[in-house]
């Protein structure tokens, strides 16, 4: 039965199967290695061994000498100019210093792979090895160690105030703290980055796994100082990225050498090279103090966050900006200090990774949460209530929030599942003791630019061209063709997707910031409805009846209330194309800033958060403590992310996320050594959750109650949210069973073992805070 | 030193060009053409790689393609297109098993390996689990994917 008969016309909503389902799990989808383009080099990046030091000199004539060699470049081969998104600090090969273990110095082409590594080697590279800066607090102070010709190495300072702080500090009823230490963690796509370079008229051309092909575009064009329009970014299936392939990349290497050889160039990074030199989630330190009243209302808040950027900037300037916005969690605090701030390292540098700077804001947001209820003694749940924002309140940078606050909602799911599970038995046999936890959180939609064109064909069916990135969430092979077809009054498989990088769409800001179904499909909607308008104008031509009185409806224009009165689709638009022109329309989006006001900031990147999503978590825990061994039994998820255009999507994007965030909890750690070497860069060292670990059953809960007034259909963005709760609400479980929770993330078996041993050298519980960390006494301001 | 040498997969006979430590990932990906198994890490720990040798799954980023010699070497492109490989491909498209797809195929892979050594229904949550223990994927969390297996393994066969 072909969908032309079966398939429904109303699909918003309804479970939708991915279109390239199939294709994926038959082998027959290509990916950016898959694709080796005819006379391709192969490209092999010489790294820096140490993490700090001056470069003397490189040699590379036993490279260059090996058969099979084609070309070996360094930085003197190549343009000065640096790049980065924000600030650009970053060379195509170190020039004068090297700044990180793994930072390319040289690259080698040549014929084959095989050849291409031994010349790699043969690369004699003298660096005189200088001390490094590994540790973010060693690197905020010191002024004799600095990784860039600066004379600091702080990147980024913002602030945000509002309110008096410090007078109701002076007359709270309490003043609570909390401090947290965040770890690394790695994006861990199953694909590498891999990038090929080609030679074209005027510039050349990349087909590269990459979330954000415009971006990539305008910074190369920069870098290279080319018409933008002279660099096509093409964009196979991608493996993964979850904010790990939003950067260059090592484009610019793969671009140089296609520059300087004439051929086409291509680098697939082995999965050890990919794990040091991504750009993981950043370490972070966060201190936070709230002044509450007796009920625990939160009157003011003072917030210190230092993010670690690794060696160079990369996005780390924005996420500072996200963090501090993140720092008040989903409650309204009229008061506030909050300052967030990024130091470069000697480290491999940092940058986004899905929910940039949550996991850990909403940590350290959630554990103060539970350290005023311990403080106060009172219900976490009920202080959370006593604060939750909401409709009409302000949010960290004076935005209005124009959307109902539904946290509570969420959090009433979750207490009803937690009280189930404690109901529960427990197995005989089973020693281990049961901890129930919860967080809650907001998040943002990202509202970037996006432009998207539909072209209604003389067959009534429709081409739609995007330049958004199918990272593997189904929003552009599947959810974005479903809503143009809902628009158009077509079945879905009668909108043909055009997507896949630069040159057969017009701009998109990329897969990133949960924004896709928003944005993107903000775009390709608003050009669906300007596609609707020429087919009706063309239709009251022809049936002579006000445009406005026609609807597009399962492949007819019909007359309202009249539906007998009407033509086809195909009809009116191969009549269209004879009178008045082609059917098509480009829609372009950007979202509506909210109006800010009472908050004054310094140095922010961006002035407020987009439009709010609430989520809470639950979850149930057995926990060892002889091992400190966590194992997480229940899991719930409930997000309000407004309409759920896809249910079957959105639940893999939750199941996705919160098993993400679970290994971030509990068992992923990306570390790096004192001399800034990463330990465990591998799939063996660096425990990713597999099929055995995750818990039974996550059950995922929509509140559809409370539609976006902007998203296509309602829709407000998920992809992120998902990911930034598990650990908070593990956190709590822990709390729930020792008392106390860790300070300090991961949570891992060693952690735990040490947090149960701290409480236990303190005979008298001391207060919250003091017992897996010595607080201080006040947040730096 | 470049040898000559037989593959057999999918049922077909590929002659193929070989150094003696030419990895049989390479060997299909390469010689035979056959992208669909991906080196995710090559040393053992992801799975991506994985196809199946005489019925049996194994990474073929540790299995040099000259010890295959003699053997027949199944990849996913071959046992989707009929016959049990096809019913599990379909119920991971219906349990939304697969996001970004680049772990699928060796999933895909352990699966078939699985249910060629039980029988219908058989498979218990711990089976599929073990079976499965050795294939990464990062996009789903893993429960469609033990749904979609366990719908496969009571298919009718
Ligand atoms: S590529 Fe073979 S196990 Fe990862
Ligand atoms: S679907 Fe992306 S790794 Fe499994």
């Amino acid at each position: 039965m072909s969908a032309e008969e079966s398939g429904p016309y109303l699909n918003v909503g309804n479970r939708l199967i991915r279109r390239d389902a199939a294709e994926r799990l038959t082998g027959h989808t290509t990916y950016a290695e898959d694709i080796r383009l005819p006379g391709v080099l192969y490209g092999v990046l010489v790294p820096s061994l140490v993490a700090a030091g001056r470069l003397r000199g490189i040699n590379v004539d036993r490279a260059v000498a090996l058969d099979g060699v084609v070309k070996v470049l360094t930085a003197k081969d190549v343009t000065d100019r640096c790049y980065g998104n924000y600030v650009k600090d970053q060379p195509i090969f170190a020039r004068d210093r090297v700044r990180f273990v793994g930072e390319p110095v040289a690259m080698v082409a040549a014929t084959s792979l095989a050849i291409a590594r031994r010349a790699a080697g043969l690369v004699e590279v003298d660096i005189e090895a200088t001390t490094p800066v590994v540790d973010p607090r060693e690197a905020l102070t010191s002024a004799e160690v600095l990784v860039h010709d600066r004379d600091t190495n702080v990147i980024e300072d913002v602030h945000i105030s509002r309110g008096d702080v410090d007078a109701v500090f002076d007359t709270a009823h309490a003043v609570v703290h909390t401090e947290i230490e965040s770890h690394r963690a790695h994006q861990a796509y199953l694909e590498p980055r891999a990038v090929t370079a080609a030679p074209a008229p005027g510039g050349f051309s990349l087909i590269m796994s990459t979330q954000q092909p415009f971006g990539v575009r305008a910074q190369l064009a920069e870098l290279f100082d080319l018409p933008t329009g002279t660099i096509e970014v093409r964009v196979p299936a991608i493996g993964g990225g979850f904010g790990g392939k939003l950067h260059l990349l090592f484009a610019p290497q793969a671009a140089a050498m296609t520059l300087a050889t004439g051929r086409p160039v291509q680098i697939v990074c082995s999965r050890a090279e990919d794990m040091t030199t991504g750009n993981p989630r950043e370490n972070s330190i966060v201190r936070m103090s709230s002044a509450v009243d007796e009920s625990g209302r939160i009157l003011a808040r003072r917030c210190d966050v230092v993010l670690d950027a690794g060696a160079y900037a990369m996005d780390t300037p924005v996420l500072t900006s996200m963090a501090a916005f993140y720092a008040t969690g989903p409650y309204r605090i009229d008061a506030l200090d909050i300052r967030g701030r990024a130091v470069y390292t000697n480290t491999c540098p940092t940058g986004s990774f899905r929910g940039p700077s949550g996991p850990q804001m909403v940590y350290a947001a959630e554990a103060q949460i539970e350290d005023i209820a311990q403080q106060l003694g009172l219900d976490p749940a009920e202080v959370r209530r006593r604060n939750f924002i909401g409709e009409g309140d302000r949010g960290p940078t004076g935005e209005l929030i124009t959307l109902r606050g539904t946290t509570d909602e969420c959090m009433r799911v979750v207490e009803s599942r937690l009280q189930r599970w404690r109901q529960a038995d427990v197995a005989p046999g089973d020693h281990r003791r049961r901890g129930y936890g919860l967080a809650c959180a907001w998040w943002s939609t990202l509202g970037t630019p996006s432009a998207a064109t539909v072209e209604l064909h003389e067959d009534g069916t429709a081409t739609l061209s995007s330049g958004g990135t199918e990272i593997g969430t189904g929003a552009i092979s599947t959810a974005l063709p479903s809503m143009v077809a809902e628009e158009l009054g077509l079945r879905p498989d009668r909108v043909i997707l055009k997507s896949g990088g630069t040159r057969d769409a017009p701009y998109d800001s990329g897969s990133r910031g949960s924004r896709t179904m928003f944005a993107t499909g903000n775009a390709a909607v608003l050009a669906a409805r300007a596609v609707a308008e020429q087919i009706r104008n063309e239709a009251s031509r022809l049936l002579e009846v006000d445009p406005a009185d026609l609807v597009l409806r399962e492949g007819r224009v019909e007359v309202k209330g009249a539906p007998e009165t009407g033509m086809t689709i195909a009809e009116v638009s191969a009549s269209a194309h004879l009178h008045s022109g082609p059917v098509v329309a480009t829609g372009r989006y950007r979202a509506e800033l909210a109006p800010v006001e009472g908050s004054e900031l310094q140095g922010a990147r961006f002035l407020r958060l987009g439009e709010p999503t609430f989520h809470c978590h639950g979850v149930e825990i057995a926990l060892d403590e002889e091992t400190g061994r966590v194992d997480v039994l229940n899991f719930v998820a409930v997000h309000d992310v407004g309409r759920v255009v896809n249910p079957v999507g959105a639940r893999g994007q939750v199941e996705g996320g919160v098993v993400q965030g679970i290994g971030y909890a509990l068992t992923e750690n990306l570390k790096t050594n004192d001399q800034g070497v990463i330990v465990n860069g591998n799939f063996h060292d660096y425990r990713l959750p597999t099929i055995a670990d995750v818990p039974p059953n996550i059950e995922t809960v929509f509140i559809e109650t409370n539609h976006s007034h902007t998203g296509p259909f309602g829709a407000k963005g998920l992809g992120e949210p998902p990911v930034i709760l598990p650990a908070a609400a593990i956190g709590s479980a822990l709390r729930d069973v020792l008392g106390v929770q860790p300070y300090q993330l991961p949570l891992d078996a060693d952690r735990v073992v040490l947090t149960i041993a701290e409480r236990d050298s303190h005979p008298v519980p001391g207060p919250p805070g003091s017992t897996a960390r010595p607080p201080e006494p006040e947040v730096e301001k | 030193m470049t040898t000559h040498m037989t593959l057999r997969v999918n049922g077909s006979d590929h002659d193929i060009a070989v150094e003696p430590d030419t990895l049989l990932l390479d060997a299909l990906r390469y010689e035979c053409g056959l992208t669909s198994a991906k080196l995710g890490c090559g040393t053992g720990d992801c799975g991506a790689c994985t196809v199946t040798v005489d019925g049996e799954a194994v990474n073929s980023c540790l299995m040099y393609v000259l010890e295959c010699e003699g053997h027949s070497v199944e990849t996913v492109e071959g046992v989707t297109a009929s016959g049990i490989g096809a019913v599990v491909a379909e119920e991971f498209v219906k349990a939304d098993a697969v996001q970004c797809g680049f772990c699928s195929p060796g999933i895909i892979m352990s699966t078939c390996a699985l249910l060629a050594r039980t029988e219908p229904g058989a498979a218990t949550d711990e089976d599929i689990k073990e079976a499965l223990a050795g294939n990464l994927c990062r996009c789903t969390g893993y429960l469609p994917i033990l749904d979609a297996v366990r719908r496969a393994s009571g298919a009718p066969r």
